[in-house]
């Protein structure tokens, strides 16, 4: 099972161009054009992983994150956005943001929606990252900053 | 939860027990709001987490040798949102047991009250502060119209010595660029007032609302002088024969989250670590105090629960104030972890630009604190911090300080002062008056509110530490100045009324301890009225 991906962007070339990228890594790749149709799609259908544009009309990426998160779902969002959002990605990662991507540039693309797609399947099943993860994450941060003074 | 009604007396004097109940049933409250229990380290945090009293009565006389771990536990309390409310008054059985813990006061304590006294003062100002009541105080004999200028002492604390500068805590945000006050640990420096190097309202080592470092004033090479200044040399001596009965914090961790309570459960592990936690419940929104605090205090380890705040504020901005602030500072990079967040590590690392940060969509826990301590701890080598801070503990008495404030007394009764005041002064603060007799003094708010006229803003404190005898010749002291209106508190007036009661030495009284056992244990009460305090314009301590 790869997982479903949901790519959500004002832009139609921006979701012709991923898409056509992406094509493979998932199971199912739905477009969305706007927020509004992007929360009809999930609230629809099972989705394990969400790219989404943050500065979009209507509603942006802060409000889909804002939403979906408010029905419950943990699903992974990789928030794609151009430089100069910094106060959006802040909003986003409130939420809950597995990654950040750097508009135009979509290199590394393909890994990192292989892990979130892995990452929504997890939580899909109830799987949870133990303990231990996060206690290795932190005994390899204070090696990396050497003895402390 | 919501403040109760409930009284908690921690201590075994059952008869006094009996009293206080008497007395709050006279004010509807009823038996099972008012409990008593002996103290036991940790009982005050359940206590208070499981009833939320609005008073606590201290018996001192039955803390015995537990007085470190009770005032650990205090503090730390008293610097918990949740609990600041809570009124605690002191029991002594006489005045040298009160002056042996003269800290109390920058501890929580608002109240004190040296046994053998009329009981019904000491429960109706208890019940006035504890209840948020406006002070209905029945008329004493008052002396009116002394406009007496006088420097009033406000109960601070010294908090830390280095080799260069001292931290104090204190009640009164300062408006000039000196603070008055005497450092007796050097009784050899006559000087009183001492310039701030920096000043601001964070969160504190006890439980005041202003934190402010002062610079020494060292010897120059050209003084000649001596009285008003002090060698460097003798700084550094002091601290090396004192370093012993000071402390040192091995590791500190800075905590933000509005969910202080379920920290609690850790702090006595925490200490027994030699682990230092402070709590905060906001962000701090200034910048540069963010940048000088960091820079001071340098913690170890910093958790942030990101689920506590709201997406209308500014909260993850201002968490970028830590990070920023991190990073400007030389040799420091302690570890930031981000509890109650969905987002991997990596893109929280990104977007904040600090790589030394841990993302875990969890709650804090006992049992993550733990883990993430225990790994520090076997990282971590003694102490060799550019700036060699050293605490002074909750129960060293060297610590008390007071801090002198011009003020304009105006009235004067056995209870209570009036006093105007340019400065504001928080509410419930309180004072240690050495003239005309040794005492401390609460402010309180008035029915009337706050009142500002040319003299600064108007004040009343009620006045409470006094023994028997010292309340007689204070009762003395009110008569004759109505009777002879005195310019100020000569030293021979009053030594005179002292000498003539023979009470220029007050001999310690032993209190026998009861016979009977006092119920130890709390009952359940079935329902707690929740509290509904007159809410208090500006500062307030409770």
């Amino acid at each position: 099972m790869k997982g479903n991906l949901l790519i959500v962007d004002d832009e139609p070339l921006i979701l012709t161009i991923i898409k056509n990228r992406l094509t493979g890594l998932a199971d199912e790749i739905f477009l969305a054009n706007d927020g509004i149709e992007a929360l009809e799609i999930h609230n629809s259908n099972t989705i394990h992983c969400v790219i989404c544009d943050i500065n979009m009309p209507r509603m942006n990426g802060v409000e889909v994150i804002k939403n979906i998160r408010a029905s419950g779902s943990d699903v992974p969002f990789i928030i794609y956005t151009a430089f100069g959002n910094h106060e959006l990605m802040l909003q986003a990662a409130k939420y809950g943001a597995f990654e950040f991507l750097a508009k135009p540039n979509l290199d590394g693309l393909e890994s990192i929606i292989t892990q979130g797609l892995k990452e929504g399947i997890d939580r899909s099943m109830g799987i949870q990252i133990s303990e231990e993860v996060y206690i290795s994450e932190y005994l390899k941060l204070l090696n990396e900053l050497g003895n402390i003074k | 939860m919501p403040a109760s009604r409930g009284i908690l007396y921690l201590g075994e004097d059952f008869e006094f027990f009996k009293r206080l109940q008497a007395f709050a049933v006279t004010k509807k409250i009823t038996l099972n709001e008012i409990f008593s229990a002996k103290y036991s380290t940790g009982a005050l945090t359940n206590h208070c987490t499981e009833f939320y009293p609005s008073i606590v009565f201290v018996d001192f006389l039955f803390l015995e040798t537990q007085a470190n771990a009770f005032f650990s536990e205090l503090i730390f309390l008293k610097k918990i949102d949740t609990f600041k409310s809570i009124l605690f008054v002191a029991l002594f059985s006489n005045k040298q047991e009160q002056q042996d813990f003269s800290y109390i006061f920058t501890s929580g304590f608002q109240l004190s009250f040296i046994k053998g006294c009329e009981e019904n003062i000491l429960f109706s100002n208890s019940f006035n502060i504890g209840y948020g009541e406006r002070n209905n105080h029945a008329q004493y004999v008052k002396a009116k119209n002394i406009n007496l200028p006088m420097k009033l002492g406000f109960c601070s604390t010294l908090t830390a010595i280095s080799n260069e500068s001292f931290i104090i805590e204190t009640d009164i945000a300062p408006i000039e660029s000196v603070v008055s006050l005497k450092l007796d640990i050097f009784p050899e420096l006559k000087a009183e007032t001492f310039n701030i190097m920096h000043s601001k309202v964070s969160n504190n080592l006890f439980p005041m609302l202003e934190t402010i470092i002062l610079e020494y004033p060292f010897l120059g090479p050209w003084d000649t002088t001596l009285e008003d200044k002090i060698k460097k040399e003798t700084i550094d001596d002091w601290i090396e024969v004192n370093s012993t009965q000071l402390e040192k914090h091995q590791i500190r961790i800075h905590v933000i989250t509005k969910k202080q309570e379920l920290i609690a459960p850790f702090f006595n592990s925490a200490k027994t670590l030699g682990i230092f936690l402070e709590l905060q419940e906001n962000f701090n929104i200034d910048v540069t105090s963010t940048l000088d605090e960091l820079s001071l205090k340098r913690p170890d380890l910093i958790f942030v629960d990101l689920e506590d705040y709201s997406d209308t504020d500014k909260s993850l901005e201002h968490f970028s104030n830590i990070t920023n602030s991190i990073r400007s500072i030389e040799n420091y990079r302690p570890i930031i972890i981000i509890t109650n967040n969905d987002s991997k590590s990596e893109a929280l690392q990104n977007i904040y630009g600090y790589k030394s940060l841990i993302v875990i969509p969890g709650p804090i826990t006992v049992d993550i604190f733990k883990s993430f301590i225990s790994k520090l701890l076997e990282k971590k080598t003694p102490d060799q911090s550019h700036l060699s801070l050293y605490y002074f503990s909750e129960t060293n008495r060297q610590r008390s300080i007071d801090v002198n404030h011009q003020v304009i007394i105006s009235s004067l009764s056995e209870l209570e002062f009036s006093f105007y005041s340019l400065l504001e002064i928080p509410m419930f603060s309180v004072l240690h008056l050495t003239v005309p007799l040794d005492c401390y003094a609460t402010v309180v708010p008035l029915a009337s509110g706050l009142q500002k006229e040319s003299r600064g803003w108007g004040y009343t404190a009620i006045i409470h530490g006094l023994s028997e005898d010292e309340l007689t010749s204070l009762r003395k002291i009110v008569n004759q100045i109505i009777y002879k209106p005195l310019q100020e508190f000569t030293a021979e007036e009053v030594n005179m009324i002292l000498i003539q009661k023979e009470l220029l030495k007050v001999a310690p009284e032993a209190t026998p301890k009861p016979d009977e056992k006092v119920i130890n244990e709390a009952p359940k009460p079935d329902h707690f009225e929740a509290l509904n305090r007159i809410k208090i314009k500006g500062k307030s301590k409770l």
